[in-house]
């Protein structure tokens, strides 16, 4: 620690501190342009210049600085406030004064200095830039006539989001940001240089003209595309959302967002939402009262529950907040005696649902996202982790970048993440994963480098058989890898002081299920890389509640159906009642033509959802429901934290939240009480579901509240075969697009923008070999179907391998897949 | 790996090879992008824009940095240039001396501009601050070759001669 | 007790000498002082409003009378795409004339804002705009 005094305040801060640190610390404002917690400290703009008395009285930087002992600092003497007077004169001389028309203004940092400085006329005259505007894309407007070069946009892109889009062009005068060949921005639109941009060179196109910054009020939430968990700042006015504000104080991330949560919130106040309920009258779906709507819903429930339960089932999606699940649960398990209700076709949650639950003794992931940048060896199991977790990938990038974080991604598909510095990527043949890591696990035995502790744990010796074929050099073929680095990367990993495994689970990912899960937990178990700080395995759930949805236990238990049996009985006719709750397994769940033939089977269809999708076309009542911005309650996200969600602006039309049609069906076919508000749901789950024992609804707080892990791990062998190619065929990978989350994004207008349609990537040797070029149209037949998607060459896939992602319901790719981990396609121009 | 040769990518009819090869040259050292660019610069002449692409993929470094780096220099062009770089002096002796009359002649006998190049890639002009060798001037420089006490006579007997001269190096 | 009465008489028959101050109205019209508060105008300049829709007038408009809306023309410039003033709240004070910074309101001198409809008194863009 190091003393020094700042305006006559002694100060104490650690010895990495700036003099900017220390007085923020003693509560000294000192102000900043160029400077950004998150970035390295760049010294750019003077407007940060103190006095060290040490320095005779010379003005340094207070933000690059290092507090020394004993310093004596001034932050605003006669001269320093004359410096940044002149700092803000001569940038307002080529910044121009258009702050009648800027949507900075009010947020603008430029404009804030320069009122607290009084600085109402210029010295100097010249002439103001004449840069072009880059109307180009429809999410980022660039001025660069308003850049006052404060590099924040450069460094964060290169710091944070890794992408690097712009950078420094030309010198002296002529310098300006700008991209390669000076061209339009083309990137990944995260907009994190929008958030950080001090003046209105960079500003949000959805959000342009909207509103002023005054008149927005502010609610604080959770965001509910992926399961990260970032919390988001909502921008209301006129009970519409209008924009995400940037918070940097908010959240683990420090209000970091990624392109589909800064963009992807018009799904709220789009003019597409349903407002009134539907019921199917001669074949149409017409409008109707919730009275008639609920009344037909009860009806049907009712008869269901007299018929024994049995023949009613549930497809509910994982994004309804847990007090929602829990009364949905109840109204099932309890009202109806049904334990027919699932969810992600058990795809999404099996991992935790069964493979952390056999191997750990809980459905949840031991470790947490703070373990990712204390790690040393980092392994990411796909590179989509960034494309489904883009916020959590971002902290990748930090680990790598500042931590210096060993990362190994172990995908079929290399990614932005195989980018990053020094990282190793190992690419896989398709759907070979459990084979390798049971060949990463049975070389660690072999070479005796079991941790000591893991010879307590059950099972030690079953695994031990269960490896016995996995020989590197007998899987290496299969894996599409040398022995050489199946061992390295085993040795690497059982060496490495810390070490933490990435597994990202979701629809699009038919592989990641429960032996992925075992084999990963097996192999941090055996080198006892489990229950310490920065190790473990980090199952990362796809949607914004799927931890959540496994803690509410909304899987089938005790003989209930899961997804696909459901889907099946629909088909057989033994379930005649499917109330689907914000799922769309018309275009999420594999085999589209086998799901549409259930729905189209069943006697009686409710769907509850925001939009009339796919799945509520077919519907017999439909319920319009309510978004995220509309209701209270809670989300638990990836590493178990379980974050308040807030209520931003009243429900759109006569939607009403899931929690109040649940809360209705529920007393109505329990013939109880209605619970009196989400806090009360809370109280019972916290009673009733012994991970959250202990936690209030109130106490939760702005930051959350992690759910303590505790059980009995033991070993459980994972099977894992080799995939059988077929010949002439190529294998097709489903996933996630970076600018989508499940079928909920297509809603919005910033990711529909950037990304509006399915496509297929293939490598160019396989593109040259089909001779087909970028956005020409493909033929992709599977033994279930077929589909027509555009073509997208890049080089970041293998030879034989498609990327299709799953979200779109026009050429749905689910069209094509069963299910399995990886799909034998023909493919055609 | 990142490391290995890029697939080519069909965009400008340009031979890659000669890229790769410098790129190889100084694929282990630290601090490479500056002496693979420069050496770009001399097997082409230019920096053309799919060895940027090139070399943004092979040295892992984003192609806004490398155009920031080939902006910020003076050295680095984005544009073919001459086989001969005419550069003329306007600097003070040498504009006592009549520089502008010898750019001038230039002008009209080139039909280029200030930094232009002819249509056949023949010639880049380039008026110039000094040349050091305020003794000679008024001076012009082709390529490496220097010419003092400039003329309009000799104006036209360098373009003649440098007419003659071979395209290729 | 006369004297008192005689004086009072005086006062009012002086006034009969004096120049009306009643007016006529609306027979005759008023003399309307300079920088009298009446009904706004927006103005014009190259033919459009010259209102950036900056939103200064509603932050400070005391009575919450001015709704505002931006757009963006074909240049992506800003513009007033809706700018409405409810009369009835309007309490003529003039801070929005002051607020505007790039002098695109003003107060006219139209007093005479009676009308049959509540809906009436919401002046609409069109109907504010500077009369050429």
């Amino acid at each position: 620690m190091v003393n020094l005094t700042i305006d006559d305040k002694q100060v104490t801060v650690p010895k990495d501190a700036t003099i900017y640190d220390a007085a923020k610390a003693a509560g000294i404002r000192i102000p900043i342009l160029c400077h950004d917690k998150k970035l390295h400290p760049f010294g750019g703009c003077r407007m940060c210049l103190v006095e060290v008395e040490q320095m005779k009285g010379r003005q340094i930087p207070a933000c690059t600085t290092p507090v020394t002992e004993g310093m004596i600092v001034r932050t605003s003497t006669p001269d320093i406030i004359q410096a940044r007077k002149m700092v803000l004169e001569l940038l307002l001389l080529k910044h121009p004064i258009d702050c009648p028309v800027c949507d900075a203004a009010g947020d603008c940092d430029l404009q804030n200095l320069t009122y607290e400085y009084k600085v109402n006329a210029n010295r100097f005259t010249d002439e103001k830039f004449q840069h072009k505007i880059d109307y180009e894309n429809p999410l980022i407007e660039r001025d660069m006539n308003r850049c006052i070069h404060c590099g924040k946009c450069a460094r964060i892109c290169d710091e944070i989001v890794s992408y690097g889009a712009y950078s420094f062009l030309n010198r002296g005068l002529e310098a300006k940001i700008g991209t390669e060949f000076d061209g339009p921005l083309n990137c990944e639109f995260c907009g994190s240089c929008v958030s950080v941009c001090p003046v209105g060179a960079l500003l949000s196109r959805p959000f342009k003209f909207k509103a002023r910054w005054w008149a927005l009020s502010k609610t604080k939430t959770v965001c509910s595309y992926c399961g990260t968990g970032c919390q988001l700042t909502l921008g209301i006015k006129d009970g519409k959302v209008l924009t995400t504000i940037y918070d940097e104080n908010q959240g683990f991330h420090n209000g970091q967002l990624c392109t589909r949560g800064r963009w992807g919130y018009q799904f709220v106040n789009s003019d597409k939402r349903l407002t009134t309920p539907l019921i199917r009258k001669n074949g149409k779906l017409v409008q109707a009262s919730w009275e008639e709507a609920l009344s037909a819903v009860k009806e049907r429930l009712f008869s269901a529950k007299t018929a024994g339960g049995e023949s009613a089932a549930c497809l509910v999606t994982p994004r309804l907040t847990n007090e929602e699940l829990f009364v949905l649960k109840k109204l099932f398990n309890v009202a109806l005696g049904s334990q027919n209700i699932d969810h992600s076709a058990g795809y999404a949650h099996n991992a935790l649902s069964a493979g952390a639950l056999e191997s750990l003794g809980y459905a949840a992931s031991p470790s947490t996202i703070a373990d990712i940048q204390k790690t040393n060896l980092l392994l990411v199991v796909k590179s989509d982790a960034y494309e489904t977790h883009p916020v959590l990938g971002f902290e990748i990038n930090l680990g790598v970048k500042r931590k210096g974080v060993d990362l190994r991604v172990v995908s079929d598909k290399r990614g932005k993440l195989s980018r990053l510095p020094d990282a190793t990527t190992y690419v896989h043949k398709p759907g070979s994963e459990v084979l390798l890591f049971n060949a990463m696990a049975r070389v660690i035995i072999g070479e005796n480098l079991v941790d000591a502790g893991a010879s307590s744990i059950s099972g030690l010796a079953e695994l031990k058989n269960s490896l016995q074929g996995y020989a590197p050099e007998k899987v290496a073929e299969a894996c599409g890898m040398s022995a050489d680095e199946i061992i390295v990367l085993a040795r690497d990993y059982a060496k490495a002081e810390k070490a933490l495994i990435m597994l990202p689970l979701g629809l699009g990912y038919p592989g990641h299920g429960k032996d992925l899960a075992q084999a990963l937990i097996n192999l941090a178990l055996l080198t006892g890389k489990i229950g310490k700080e920065g190790c473990g395995v980090l199952i990362m759930g796809e949607k914004n509640n799927s931890q959540g949805a496994v803690d509410m236990g909304v899987y089938p238990a005790k003989g209930g159906k899961d997804a696909v049996a459901i889907l099946d009985g629909c088909a057989a006719g033994t379930v005649k009642t499917l109330y689907v709750v914000g799922e769309n397994p018309v275009v999420s769940y594999p085999n589209r033509k086998a799901v549409e033939a259930a729905l189209d089977k069943v006697e009686f269809l409710i769907v509850q959802d925001l939009f009339l999708t796919e799945t509520a076309e077919k519907a017999h009542v439909v319920l319009p429901a309510c978004s995220f911005a509309e209701k209270d309650g809670t989300f638990t996200s990836v590493g178990k934290v379980i974050q308040r969600v807030n209520r931003a602006i009243a429900p759109v039309g006569l939607s009403r939240s899931d929690f109040e049609i649940l809360n209705a069906l529920y007393a109505a076919c329990a013939n109880t009480q209605p619970y009196a508000d989400v806090a009360a749901v809370f109280a019972e789950i916290s009673e009733n579901v012994p991970a959250y024992k202990g936690i209030s609804y109130a106490g939760l707080g702005e930051n959350g509240v992690i759910w303590p892990a505790g059980g009995t791990p033991r070993f459980v062998p994972a099977e894992g075969g080799a995939v059988q190619g077929e010949s002439g065929k190529y294998a097709l990978l489903t996933g996630s697009a970076l600018n989508h989350c499940g079928t909920l994004s297509r809603f919005g207008e910033g990711p529909m923008y950037v990304c509006p349609a399915g496509y297929a990537e293939l490598s160019y040797t396989d593109a040259s070999a089909l001779k087909v070029k970028n956005d020409d149209l493909l033929t992709l037949k599977s033994a279930s179907g077929e589909v027509r998607l555009k073509a997208k060459v890049s080089a970041r896939m293998p030879q034989g391998v498609i990327f299709a992602p799953y979200h779109f319901g026009e050429e749905s790719v689910n069209t094509l897949t069963t299910g399995a981990p990886v799909t034998w396609v023909n493919v055609s121009k | 790996m990142s490391n290995a040769p890029a697939e080519q990518t069909p965009t400008e009819e340009i031979d890659l090879a000669a890229a790769n090869h410098i790129i190889d040259k100084y694929l282990t050292l630290h601090g490479n992008l500056m002496p693979v660019l420069q050496g770009i610069q001399d097997e082409y002449g230019y920096v053309p824009k799919p060895t940027i692409d090139l070399v943004a993929e092979r040295l892992n470094v984003y192609p806004s940095q490398i155009f920031g780096v080939l902006t910020f220099y003076a050295q680095f062009h984005l544009k073919p240039r001459g086989r001969y770089i005419i550069r003329v002096c306007v600097g003070t002796a040498c504009h006592v001396q009549g520089a502008s009359r010898i750019v001038e002649t230039f002008f009209d006998k080139l039909h280029i501009g200030h930094a232009e190049t002819s249509p056949d890639l023949r010639y880049t002009f380039e008026k110039v601050a000094c040349l050091g060798a305020c003794g000679m001037a008024p001076l012009a420089m082709v390529n490496d070759a220097t010419y003092g006490s400039m003329t309009v006579q000799k104006v036209e007997q360098i373009i003649a001669d440098y007419n003659q001269r071979p395209m290729k190096k | 007790m006369i004297m008192p009465l005689l004086q009072g008489l005086k006062i009012t028959f002086s006034h009969m000498f004096k120049k009306t101050i009643t007016l006529q109205y609306p027979h005759e019209r008023p003399n309307i002082p300079p920088g009298f508060r009446g009904l706004h105008a927006l103005n014009v300049s190259h033919d459009k409003a010259k209102c950036v829709a900056c939103y200064l007038c509603p932050t400070v408009c005391p009575a919450k009378c001015i709704t505002v809306e931006a757009g963006e023309d074909a240049n992506h410039d800003k513009y007033a795409a809706k700018y409405e003033i409810d009369m009835l709240r309007c309490i003529f004070c003039g801070y929005c004339v002051e607020a505007c910074p790039v002098d695109a309101i003003r107060m006219t001198d139209t007093f005479e804002l009676a009308n049959m409809k509540r809906a009436d008194f919401v002046f609409t863009k069109e109907t504010l705009l500077e009369k050429k």
